[in-house]
């Protein structure tokens, strides 16, 4: 039997983030049935799929907030699944997450939504931390929301301070789970062009997201799940334009 | 016959005992608020905690509490704990009482609170690095209080009718001081309706101040941008 070779984003450096066989059950559901891949430091990686595929999971698995049933992640050479608290957390504080419902703190003011956590976790100087909030929001194009209470802003709005929270934490990768998915379709393309711009500045991102224009656009690399598995995965034209596998055919056929 | 003008007259000439027993009563209420809502703060955070026999340690407490009549319990602790050779002067002791008494009330309320706060909110908080404790002083608990305030309001106003049950170990509230001139000017409808009308003055005044207070914090959230 042949080893079997993670797939391997490849374009980029040094591998940022190694996962080996990963599984994760819930009960008698097979979620994730082994999953094996290489991120590179710099590389986009679109994960696209039905919903049910896994992808929020294996998203997800990444910072722990689901545990791995079995398998490695192995993230800037420690394995997060084996992480005691206090490494969890310098672990997390390096991979920001962007959900789908924003998840912004509704009892902070946008300022402090993004410099709480530099300020209670990193125990970063107040006003360093509003400095740098500051010119993170003026590159979002929201500094005049700096005093204004989460539940004021639009979709758009929430989402792109959501990005500047978890930017305000320096780190090495970004997650993002379905970022666009509860927006009104007005709103979407100004929090896509955020993330081309981080994007562009060499950020890495694993972004799940149902926007195929963006994924053919900005991703290095197109994963496509379905049923805990990667079925296929390529660099966009391989993937969009000339699909191996019919599961990837089918679903493309239904969402392009 | 019910003399009104006797109600009149008590009310005037006795004036300042019933204010001494209203003194008391809302000593007895701010206390036990503020002391029932710092425990049940604390046993609400316990029964989330990993640690079983902590969790069923509190939720014994609060079955127990809710399960026994409050009177039981404030003779438990007043006459019960100096028993035990526990020295306090009375009032302190019908504190005691009442803040274990709240307490279960308060830790029934803090954990719908902290109930109340989306999971999404902690998966943020999390991804963030910070820690569950972090995660519960930053983020849970400010949001958690927020929608407990108003059932805490609502339980001063109870404790203020509630305490009335003190009269019965001799703490001059309000309604021992009504007992007592009563017991001695023999017009016992007149001094109850007196207390009576003292009392819901109190509530009456109590409620209209927190449904101010409420109001003005939902203002402060939408209106500060």
């Amino acid at each position: 039997m042949p080893t079997r070779q993670p797939l391997d984003s490849g374009s980029g450096q040094e591998i940022l983030i190694q996962i080996e066989g990963l599984v994760k059950n819930f009960g008698k559901l097979e979620v994730l049935k082994g999953i094996d891949l290489n991120v590179r430091k710099g590389d986009v990686i679109v994960l696209i799929g039905p919903s049910g595929s896994g992808k929020s999971t294996l998203l997800r698995s990444i910072n722990l907030l689901e545990k791995p049933t079995a398998g490695k992640i192995i993230f800037e050479g420690n394995d997060v699944t084996q992480a005691g608290k206090k490494e969890l957390s310098l672990l997390r504080q390096r991979m920001g997450m962007v959900f789908q419902q924003f998840n912004l703190f509704p009892h902070l003011k946008v300022k402090d939504n993004i410099t709480v956590a530099p300020i209670r976790v990193r125990n970063t100087p107040k006003e360093e931390a509003e400095a740098k909030a500051r010119k993170l929001l003026e590159r979002v194009g929201l500094i005049d929301k700096w005093d204004t209470w989460p539940q004021n802003l639009s979709g758009g709005q929430k989402q792109r301070a959501a990005i500047v929270r978890a930017l305000a934490m320096d780190p090495d990768v970004m997650l993002f789970d379905e970022p666009t998915s509860a927006l009104d379709p007005e709103m979407v393309g100004e929090v896509l062009d955020v993330m081309k711009n981080l994007a562009r500045e060499g950020m890495t991102m694993l972004v799940v997201t149902h926007e195929m224009r963006f994924a053919r656009e900005v991703g290095d690399y197109i994963l496509f799940m379905d049923d805990g598995q990667i079925v296929e995965a390529g660099t966009p034209e391989q993937v969009f334009d000339h699909p191996q596998q019919k599961r990837t055919q089918d679903f493309l056929q239904k969402v392009l | 016959m019910i003399n009104f003008a006797k109600i009149w007259e008590i009310l005037v000439t006795k004036f300042p005992a019933f204010m001494e027993g209203v003194e008391i009563t809302l000593q007895l209420a701010f206390f036990t608020v503020l002391l029932g809502s710092l425990l049940g703060l604390v046993v609400a955070i316990c029964r989330r905690t990993r640690l079983a026999p902590l969790r069923w340690l509190m939720n014994i407490y609060v079955a127990f509490i809710r399960g026994t009549p409050l009177l039981v319990q404030v003779l438990l602790v007043v006459y019960g704990l100096p028993q035990l050779g526990v020295k306090l002067p009375r009032m302190t002791l019908c504190i005691i009482a009442l803040v274990i008494n709240s307490g279960a009330y308060m830790a029934e309320l803090i954990r719908a609170g902290l109930q109340s706060v989306a999971k999404g909110q902690v998966e943020a908080a999390e991804s963030l690095g910070m820690s569950s404790g972090q995660t519960m002083l930053y983020i849970i608990l400010p949001q958690a209080v927020k929608v407990t305030l108003p059932a805490m309001g609502n339980e001063f106003v109870a404790i203020i009718k509630e305490s009335s049950i003190l009269y019965a170990v001799g703490v001059y509230e309000l309604t021992y001081q009504a007992y007592k001139l009563a017991s001695v000017n023999y017009y016992y409808i007149e001094t109850m309706i007196v207390a009576a009308l003292i009392y819901f003055v109190l509530t009456y005044v109590a409620t209209k101040l927190l449904g101010l207070l409420e109001r003005r914090m939902r203002r402060a959230d939408t209106s500060a941008a």
